[in-house]
C-alpha cells in the first residue's frame, strides 16, 4: 500500500538516527498522523531533540524549539506585537509555536502561566494576540519533554493540561549493541545532517485526513470503551480516563492502523497504544504509590482482565 | 542458583537409592534360588554402578573400577585369596578359556561357576546401564516396574519363594520413582527451577497419596488366587508323572469341598457289575455343609472291622431276606473303597488276609490290608433292597421330628451364612403336605416343575461370598446331580428333616449280550453322582433322587388301604390326595411299555423345555455382549476423542460446499480444538497474539493466516468474502494438530 509505504519510510527515516527506537519513531508518526502532541518524559541526553528534529526533516516541516525557563513569557512563546514607529502600526512578530514541528523543552520548568499559553495554542491551533487571532500553519505538531528526576523548582503539569497529550511516552536507554552502534555512527559524524525529507507537508496533511477514514468496528469501539470504563473501576485510580480519553485512543488506533497498512482498527492497535494514550490520564490514589504499581501496570492488568471482542457485533 | 544442583542431586541420590532396593528385590530371589550365595557382594557391585553414574565418573574409570571389583570377586570367591595374586590370575584365566572352549562346543555344563559369575556381572552391569537411560534420558521407570513386578509375580507362583512383600515393596518404590520422575520432567519442561521447597512441596502430595493408597489397598480385602497352582514347577512336573489327573473331568473325587464348575465327559470304565436288576452304588456320605460343598467331621475317623461274610451294620437296613440276592463287581480302577447296593448285608468271598472297615459317620467301607488300605480287584456283595411301606411313610409327621434323639442334630447342621431365603422356599413348598414324606416329594417335584435345567458345561462356581445352594436355587438355576442333592440337602434340613448327601454312581449301562440270567452293567465315570437320604422316623433313612433326568429309586411299597385311610378333615384335598393316588396307583398299572412311551415322552418334553430356555438364554447373552461392547465401545470413544473429533470436524467440512461454510464458525471450532489441548486463548489476550503463540508451539504461520481474514472478517467494515479454500489447508492442518 502506497500510504503505508510513505509512513514506513518516515519510520525508516527516523530509525536512521535513532538505533533502536522503533515504536518511539512510530508513536511519534501515530500521534502526527492523529493531529495530537506527544509528551515525552526522560532524563536528559537520550536523543528527545534529535528525534524530533529527525521527525521535521523527514517530512520536509519547519522545526522550532523552545526551552522553557522559568522566567520564560506567553508572549515569548505565542509571539507578540511591536509597535513600529515607521508606519505607526503594530506588527505582529509570530513566537516559536507558529512553526510545523515544534520542541517544547522541559516544559515543566516554566510558570503555569506559560504552559497554559502553549497548551492553548496546541489545542486551538491558533494563537490571539491583542485580539487577533493568528492561526498555526499545519501540520501542527508539539513534542514537549519534561524531566521526571529533577522535581526543584518545577511547576508540574496539571492534569486538565496532561490531557491535552494524544500519548505520553518514555524514551528509555538504548540497548547495549544499540548504543555501540550510536557510538560507531556519532564517530563518522552527525547523521541527522545527511536525512532528507521522504514526504511533502501536503502529502502528510492529505495523509492526516485519511485517519478519519479509518474504520473502527462498534466491537472495537466497544473495546475502547471497556477499557476507559475500567481505568474509572479501579482501585487504585482516584480519576479514572475520561471520554476525550476514549477519543484519544481511537484516533490514535486509527492512525496506528494506517501505519500497519490496514483500513480498519483491530484490538492489536488499540492494545498496543493504550499504555501510552492512558497513562498520563490517570490520576493515581495515594495506595498505588505506596504498593510501586504504575499507571502502565494498571493499564496492563486492565487489559488482561478485559475481554477482547473476538465475535462480529450482534447488531449488524 | 547454588541452590538448584544441591537439590538435584539429592533428589537424584534418592531415586538411585529406589532403584538399588528394586534390583535387590530382584538379586535376592535369584541368588536364593540359585544357590548362589554372595548376595552382599553382588549389591555392592550394583551400588558401585549406581554410584559411578550419580557423581558422573568418567566412563574409563567408572570401568576399571568395576573390572577390577569382578576380578576381585572372582579371585576372592574361587580361590580364596583376598589380594590380588598372580596365581589366583592364572588360575582364573585357565578357568575362562575352559569355560570358552565349552561354549563353543556347546557345552553348557563345561561353562565353570567363575565364568557364569562374569556373565552374571556383565549383566548386571548392563542392567544399572538401562536404567540409568531409563531414569536420565527417557524419564520413566515404567517398564522396569511392570517387569520387576511381572518378573516377582512369577516367581511367587512357580517357585518357593515367597515373594508377598517383595510385591509391595517393590510397587511403593515404583510408583515413588514413577511420580518423582514425573515431577522432575514438569519441572524441566517448563524451564522451572527445582528449588528446594518448592520441589519438596511439589512432592508432597505424591508421597500422602502413596501412603494412603498402600495402607487402602493393604487394608482392603483381596481376593484369593484364581487357581491353585502346584507349589512349584518342579512338583508340577513330577505330579504330571503320577498322577492319572481328572482335573475338570467328571469322576468320583473324595474330596467335595469346592463344589461348582462345568465338567467334561469322561467316558472310562469304574467297574462292572453283574446283578439281579440296575441300581445306584453307594460310596459315602456327607454331612457337613459349608456353604461351597461338603465335609466331613473334622477330627478323629470313628471305624469299625469287620471280615468277609459278616453283617455289616450299615444305617440303612436292608429289606427282607426272601429278596436277598447278590451281585458281582470287577473294578477297572484303583478305587480303595466298596461300591455298596441299597440294603448291603455283606462282602462276599474270601481273600486271605484282607479285612474291612468302615466309617462310622461316612458309611465308607474301606478294605484292609496288613493295617493298609488297598483296592480290590473283585469282590461280591450280598444285599437285599429295602422297600419302604408307603402307609408307614405317609404316617410320617413333623412331630415326630422332635422326638429324635441328639444323634441326628449333625444331620441339621447348616451354615450360618445360609440366605433366608432358602429357608422361606424350604417352607413355601412344603407348607401344604402332610407327612414328612410328602414333603421330601415336594421338594423333588418343585425342581421338576420350575425350570431347573441339567447341565454340566455351564454351571456356575460360588464366589467368595456366595452359597452354593443359594446360588443354584435364585440365580443360576442350571447345574447337575450335585446341585439338586446338596440343594435339596439343604431344603430338608431347613424344614428340620434330618438329611445326609451321599456319594456314589448311578446305573451304568446294561450290556445286552451278557451272558447268565443276571445282567451286566458298565458304569463309567460319566456315572459319578450324588443324591440324598433323609430320615424319616419310624421308617429309617431313604434315598431321594432330586436331580432332573435320573431315574431314582423304586422303594416304595404300596400299602395304603383306602379304606383305611384316616377320617379326611378337609374333604376337598384328601379328595385331590386320593385322586392323585389313583394317578398313581394307574402308572403303575400300565404296562412297561406304556411306561417306557411315557417316559419317552417326558424326556422329549424336557428336552424341548431345555430348547425353549436356551435361545431365551442365548439372547440375554447375546443383549449383553452388545450392551458390554456398546459401553467398550462408547468408552473407547470418550478415552480416544482427542483423536477421532478433530479428524471428524475435518470430514464433517469436507462435505460442505466451501460457500456453505463460515469462517466465524470454522475459526471458532477452531479455537475450542485448541482450548483442548491447552492452548487457551486469554480473555484479555488479542487474536493476532494468540495466533503467534499458537504458531509459534507448532513452528508454522497458518494460524496467523486465519486469524488475519478472520480479523478482516469481524473488525473491518468490508465484509468481502473470504475465500475458504485459500484458508482450507491451514484451518485443516491445525486441527489435525490437536488430534492425539
Amino acid at each position: 500500500m502506497e500510504t503505508q509505504e510513505k509512513l514506513q519510510e518516515i519510520v525508516r527515516n527516523i530509525e536512521k538516527v535513532m538505533i533502536g527506537k522503533k515504536h518511539i519513531a512510530e508513536l511519534s508518526v501515530v500521534a502526527l498522523l492523529a493531529q495530537g502532541h506527544v509528551l515525552l518524559e526522560d532524563v536528559p541526553g537520550v536523543g528527545k531533540t534529535m528525534m524530533v528534529r529527525a521527525l521535521a526533516k523527514s517530512i520536509g516541516a519547519q522545526f522550532k524549539r523552545i526551552q522553557f525557563t522559568p522566567d520564560l513569557l506567553p508572549s515569548d512563546v505565542l509571539g507578540v506585537s511591536i509597535y513600529n514607529p515607521k508606519d505607526m502600526e503594530f506588527h505582529f512578530r509570530p513566537g516559536p509555536i507558529m512553526g510545523n514541528i515544534v520542541l517544547a523543552d522541559e516544559i515543566n520548568r516554566t510558570s503555569p502561566k506559560t504552559q497554559a499559553a502553549l497548551l492553548e495554542g496546541m489545542e486551538e491551533a491558533a494563537v490571539t494576540i491583542d485580539g487577533e487571532t493568528y492561526s498555526i500553519p499545519k501540520p501542527f505538531f508539539v513534542m514537549a519533554t519534561q524531566n521526571p528526576i529533577e522535581y526543584e523548582g518545577t511547576y508540574p503539569l496539571p492534569e486538565a493540561q496532561l490531557d491535552r497529550f494524544l500519548l505520553k511516552m518514555k524514551m528509555g536507554y538504548p540497548s547495549y549493541e544499540d548504543e555501540i552502534e550510536v557510538l560507531r555512527r556519532a564517530e563518522q559524524g552527525k547523521p541527522i545532517d545527511s536525512l532528507t525529507s521522504v514526504i511533502t507537508l501536503e502529502e502528510l496533511i492529505t495523509l492526516q485526513k485519511q485517519v478519519k477514514d479509518v474504520f473502527v468496528d462498534e466491537v472495537v469501539k466497544g473495546y475502547i470503551v471497556d477499557l476507559s470504563r475500567a481505568t474509572r473501576d479501579s482501585q487504585y485510580v482516584y480519576l479514572g480516563v475520561s471520554p476525550r480519553g476514549s477519543i484519544a485512543l481511537m484516533k490514535a488506533a486509527q492512525a496506528y492502523a494506517l501505519i500497519r497498512g490496514r483500513s480498519f482498527v483491530t484490538p492489536d492497535d488499540v492494545q498496543f497504544l493504550a499504555p501510552f494514550v492512558f497513562s498520563h490520564r490517570l490520576m493515581l490514589r495515594p495506595d498505588a504509590r505506596y504498593d510501586g504499581v504504575s499507571p502502565e501496570e494498571i493499564i496492563g492488568r486492565i487489559m488482561i482482565n478485559t475481554a477482547v471482542p473476538i465475535k462480529r457485533s450482534t447488531n449488524q | 542458583m547454588t541452590k538448584t544442583p544441591t537439590t538435584k542431586t539429592i533428589s537424584l541420590l534418592t531415586m538411585y537409592t529406589m532403584i538399588f532396593f528394586m534390583l535387590r528385590e530382584w538379586l535376592v530371589p535369584v541368588v536364593e534360588l540359585t544357590d548362589t550365595g554372595h548376595l552382599k557382594l553382588f549389591l555392592l557391585f550394583v551400588g558401585i554402578c549406581l554410584v559411578a553414574k550419580i557423581v558422573h565418573l568418567n566412563g574409563w574409570v567408572a570401568a576399571s573400577i568395576k573390572l577390577a571389583f569382578v576380578l576381585w570377586f572372582l579371585m576372592y570367591v574361587y580361590t580364596g585369596t583376598k589380594v590380588f595374586s598372580v596365581e589366583s590370575i592364572t588360575t582364573l584365566g585357565s578357568d575362562i578359556q575352559i569355560s570358552w572352549q565349552a561354549l563353543i562346543h556347546r557345552e553348557w555344563d563345561g561353562v565353570t561357576n567363575s565364568f557364569r559369575s562374569i556373565l552374571f556381572f556383565i549383566l548386571l552391569w548392563m542392567t544399572v546401564y538401562l536404567i540409568h537411560y531409563w531414569v536420565t534420558v527417557k524419564h520413566t521407570i515404567i517398564h522396569f516396574l511392570i517387569v520387576t513386578v511381572i518378573f516377582l509375580a512369577l516367581l511367587d507362583t512357580l517357585s518357593d519363594y515367597n515373594a508377598k512383600f517383595a510385591i509391595i515393596r517393590i510397587m511403593i518404590l515404583g510408583l515413588l520413582l514413577l511420580g518423582t520422575l514425573y515431577v522432575n520432567n514438569l519441572f524441566e519442561s517448563n524451564d522451572v527451577e527445582r528449588k528446594g521447597a518448592k520441589y519438596i512441596a511439589v512432592l508432597i502430595p505424591l508421597g500422602v497419596m502413596l501412603v494412603a493408597s498402600t495402607v487402602f489397598a493393604y487394608a482392603m480385602p483381596k481376593k484369593g488366587p484364581m487357581a491353585t497352582l502346584p507349589q512349584s514347577i518342579s512338583t508340577l512336573i513330577d505330579q504330571q508323572g503320577k498322577n492319572d489327573s481328572t482335573i475338570g473331568k467328571i469322576g468320583y473325587v473324595e474330596d467335595d469341598k469346592q463344589l461348582g464348575g462345568p465338567f467334561k465327559e469322561d467316558s472310562r470304565i469304574v467297574f462292572n457289575a453283574t446283578a439281579e436288576s440296575k441300581q445306584y452304588w453307594r460310596v459315602e456320605t456327607k454331612d457337613i455343609y459349608t456353604s461351597k460343598g461338603w465335609e466331613r467331621k473334622k477330627g478323629d475317623v470313628y471305624v469299625e472291622i469287620f471280615d468277609y461274610g459278616e453283617n455289616i451294620p450299615l444305617s440303612i437296613k436292608p429289606g427282607s431276606n426272601v429278596n436277598q440276592t447278590s451281585a458281582g463287581i470287577k473294578m477297572h480302577k484303583d478305587f480303595k473303597f466298596i461300591m455298596q447296593p441299597y440294603g448291603l448285608k455283606a462282602v462276599e468271598g474270601k481273600k486271605t488276609g484282607i479285612s474291612f472297615y468302615r466309617e462310622i459317620d461316612g458309611e465308607k467301607i474301606r478294605p484292609l490290608k496288613d493295617k493298609k488300605e488297598i483296592a480290590l480287584d473283585a469282590y461280591a456283595v450280598s444285599y437285599s433292597s429295602p422297600k419302604y411301606s408307603l402307609k408307614t411313610l405317609e404316617n410320617t409327621h413333623t412331630n415326630d421330628l422332635k422326638k429324635l434323639s441328639k444323634d441326628y442334630e449333625a444331620y441339621l447342621q447348616l451354615p450360618k451364612k445360609l440366605p433366608k431365603r432358602v429357608k422361606k422356599l424350604a417352607i413355601s413348598i412344603t407348607e401344604d403336605e402332610k407327612s414328612l414324606y410328602d414333603k421330601a416329594n415336594a421338594i423333588v417335584s418343585y425342581f421338576r416343575n420350575n425350570k431347573y435345567v441339567y447341565n454340566r458345561e455351564d454351571v456356575a462356581i460360588p464366589g467368595k461370598d456366595d452359597d452354593y445352594v443359594d446360588q443354584f436355587l435364585f440365580d443360576t438355576k442350571v447345574g447337575y446331580c450335585d446341585n439338586f442333592s446338596s440343594s435339596m440337602v439343604v431344603l430338608l434340613r431347613s424344614v428340620g428333616i434330618p438329611a445326609r448327601w451321599v456319594k456314589g454312581f448311578s446305573e451304568g449301562e446294561e450290556i445286552k449280550d451278557a451272558d447268565g440270567d443276571k445282567k451286566e452293567f458298565v458304569i463309567t465315570n460319566n456315572n459319578a453322582h450324588s443324591w440324598v437320604e433323609a430320615y424319616m422316623p419310624g421308617v429309617g433313612w431313604m434315598s431321594f433322587e432330586p436331580t432332573i433326568g435320573f431315574d431314582g429309586f423304586d422303594n416304595v411299597l404300596d400299602d395304603v388301604d383306602e379304606k383305611q385311610e384316616p377320617t379326611p378333615i378337609n374333604p376337598k384335598k384328601e379328595k385331590e390326595n386320593a385322586k392323585q393316588k389313583e394317578a398313581k396307583k394307574k402308572e403303575k398299572e400300565q404296562p412297561k411299555e406304556e411306561k417306557a412311551k411315557q417316559e419317552e415322552e417326558k424326556k422329549q418334553s424336557k428336552k424341548k423345555q431345555d430348547e425353549k430356555s436356551a435361545p431365551n438364554m442365548l439372547s440375554t447373552k447375546i443383549v449383553a455382549a452388545i450392551v458390554g461392547a456398546l459401553v467398550v465401545i462408547a468408552c473407547l470413544l470418550f478415552l480416544l476423542r482427542r483423536k477421532w473429533i478433530p479428524k471428524a470436524i475435518i470430514a464433517f467440512y469436507r462435505m460442505k460446499k466451501p460457500e456453505q461454510i463460515s469462517l466465524d464458525h470454522a475459526y471458532h471450532l477452531l479455537l475450542k480444538q485448541l482450548e483442548h489441548v491447552g492452548l487457551k486463548k486469554g480473555n484479555g489476550q488479542t487474536l493476532q497474539d494468540f495466533a503467534r503463540y499458537v504458531d509459534e508451539r507448532y513452528s508454522t504461520t497458518h494460524m496467523s493466516k486465519i486469524t488475519t481474514s478472520y480479523e478482516q472478517q469481524i473488525y473491518s467494515n468490508e465484509k468481502s468474502k473470504i475465500n475458504w479454500l485459500e484458508l482450507k489447508e491451514s484451518w485443516e492442518y491445525l486441527i489435525n494438530s490437536t488430534s492425539g
